[in-house]
């Protein structure tokens, strides 16, 4: 028994031989992917989106990251001070993230003798600042709209000095991030050639296969209105190995400095690194006699720098050696679970100079509950259960 | 009488517009920290006063 | 001998080699630099690194 045919659906009028009507699909699309030019647009994505896809590629991570591991993990540029220092935190809230801390600090050049700071963060939010005792701020903020994009401020305000505010955006693919930054940009609408003033910098970072991937960055920058910007282009590439353990990255910034640094987790609780810096300068060469500049020379000044850290439970070793002769440690050992002390040493053999500071770090709570699990007890006054590793 | 192109600023607004910034200038400057602690007291479940808050010392 | 008492230039300056000349090449910087990053690297990769790890 066949069903009479509809008459309002033409899709089964039989028409023209070899000319069939629109399938259900076709119908379906807008003008947009049925005209012929666009629609080879919108394929030619498609075939490249689906080629995307089906190499699985993963995020590369932040341009800002890129030799992270190394620099800031392993090497203890972040982490070196002088002089003696306490810094006094209170936790008052873990979920979300809320402490306060006081830094008091004495025999330091850099380091101020007073300094409170603040930091709040839950999952889409994160707020820090730092107030020293010359009453200059440093802040910083990020918000996250999802799991893709980003946006950061950070901002320095001192008195009697600029205000320096960073914007900054990130977006994070699924294979590529994308990072916007820009300094202090200020727009002036009067002057139609320099309208930006300012540094703006654009950075992307792309996988190519899955441990690969190759990054560009552009930088834009125009102290004053009046004086030329000066524009470059850095080049960056990360290696990532297979299953992580080690990682390779190089940079080649518009700056003429070149940047290869090398990470290895040698075990859980080893990680090693290498860095090597190459700086390309320019130096006005002087005339023996007259002491007139005559001309300019190339100069090349390079630095590598090995270092490695150790993890323990209670404790962190940090120590680098370096081809300029530097020799540096740092140690951060937890001796109660409300204190650590901290130690950092510097020793340049070549010029004779040493650095040496030593800290105390105390944690404090602001409620019952958190002092009883710095203790290592639960809120009731029993021991914690270590946390599965 | 001409008028000036609506992109340029007279100098009556410019002033507004340092003064402005300068406004907020101050603003983030004294106003950065109290904001995080206000969002962390406000996010933390037993509201510590003022005094915990800047205090280094344990509140209990 | 101090430059002072000379006048500048008119001193015999001794020729100098090709590997004194090399060394203060910029090149120079740029092969020891490479060397000890080829080298750290091996020697981050090698067994040896291994070695400085405790077990645990």
């Amino acid at each position: 028994m066949s069903t009479p045919v509809n008459i309002t659906d033409y899709t089964k009028i039989p028409t023209q031989a070899g000319v069939s009507p629109m399938t259900s699909d076709q119908t379906d699309e807008s003008f947009w992917s049925s005209n012929p030019i666009s629609s080879f647009f919108i394929d030619t994505y498609r075939n490249v989106h689906q080629h995307r896809e089906s190499l699985s590629l993963s995020n590369p991570g932040s341009v800002e990251d890129l030799n992270k591991e190394v620099a800031r993990d392993v090497f203890l540029n972040q982490y070196a001070f002088t002089g003696l220092r306490a810094d006094l935190n209170k936790a008052f809230s873990l979920n979300p993230a809320f402490q306060t801390s006081h830094t008091f600090s004495i025999g330091s050049t850099n380091l101020p003798s007073y300094a409170f700071s603040a930091l709040f963060a839950n999952d889409d939010l994160f707020v820090q600042g730092n107030v020293d005792a010359d009453f200059s701020l440093s802040g910083r903020l990020n918000y996250g709209w999802n799991k893709h994009n980003i946006s950061k401020v950070n901002l320095q305000i001192a008195h009697g000095q600029p205000t320096m505010c960073q914007l900054e955006q990130d977006i994070k693919g699924s294979d590529f991030s994308i990072n916007f930054k820009t300094l202090n940009p200020t727009f002036q609408l009067l002057n139609a050639s320099e309208i930006f003033t300012g540094v703006a910098v654009g950075s992307l970072l792309q996988n190519v296969t899955p441990n690969l991937a190759l990054g560009l960055e552009v930088l834009y920058s125009r102290s004053q209105s009046g004086t030329p910007a000066d524009s470059g282009v850095s080049y960056l590439t990360r290696y990532v190995s297979t299953n992580k353990n080690w990682i390779f990255s190089g940079q080649l910034q518009a700056n003429g400095a070149a940047i290869a640094s090398f990470w290895r987790k040698v075990s859980p609780n080893v990680e090693a690194g290498i860095e090597t810096t190459l700086q390309a300068g320019m130096i006005p060469i002087t005339d023996p006699v007259v002491g007139t500049p005559v001309g300019i020379q190339p100069t090349i000044e390079g630095s590598t720098t090995v270092g490695a850290k150790y993890e323990y439970r209670q404790s962190v070793y940090r120590g680098t050696i370096d081809s300029n002769g530097k020799i540096a440690c740092f140690l951060e050992k937890k001796i109660l679970p409300t204190l650590s002390i901290l130690f950092s040493g510097e020793i340049d053999h070549f010029k004779q100079e040493s650095k040496l500071g030593c800290g105390l770090q105390f944690e404090t709570a602001g409620n019952q509950e958190l002092l009883m699990m710095q203790q290592g007890l639960d809120a009731d006054g029993n021991p914690l259960q270590a946390p599965p590793q | 009488m001409f008028s000036l192109p609506s992109f340029i600023l007279s100098d009556e607004s410019k002033e507004r517009i340092a003064k402005v910034w300068t406004l907020t200038n101050s603003a983030a400057h004294y106003g950065w920290i109290p904001f995080i602690l206000y969002l962390g007291w406000a996010n933390t479940a037993n509201k510590p006063n003022l005094f915990n808050l800047l205090s280094p010392l344990p509140s209990i | 001998m101090s430059g002072i008492f000379n006048v500048p230039g008119a001193a015999p300056t001794k020729p100098k080699s090709k590997f004194e000349e090399f060394k203060e090449s910029p090149m120079f910087t740029v092969l020891v630099n490479s060397v000890f990053f080829v080298a750290g690297v091996a020697f981050i990769q090698s067994p040896l690194m291994e070695m400085l790890a405790p077990e645990l």
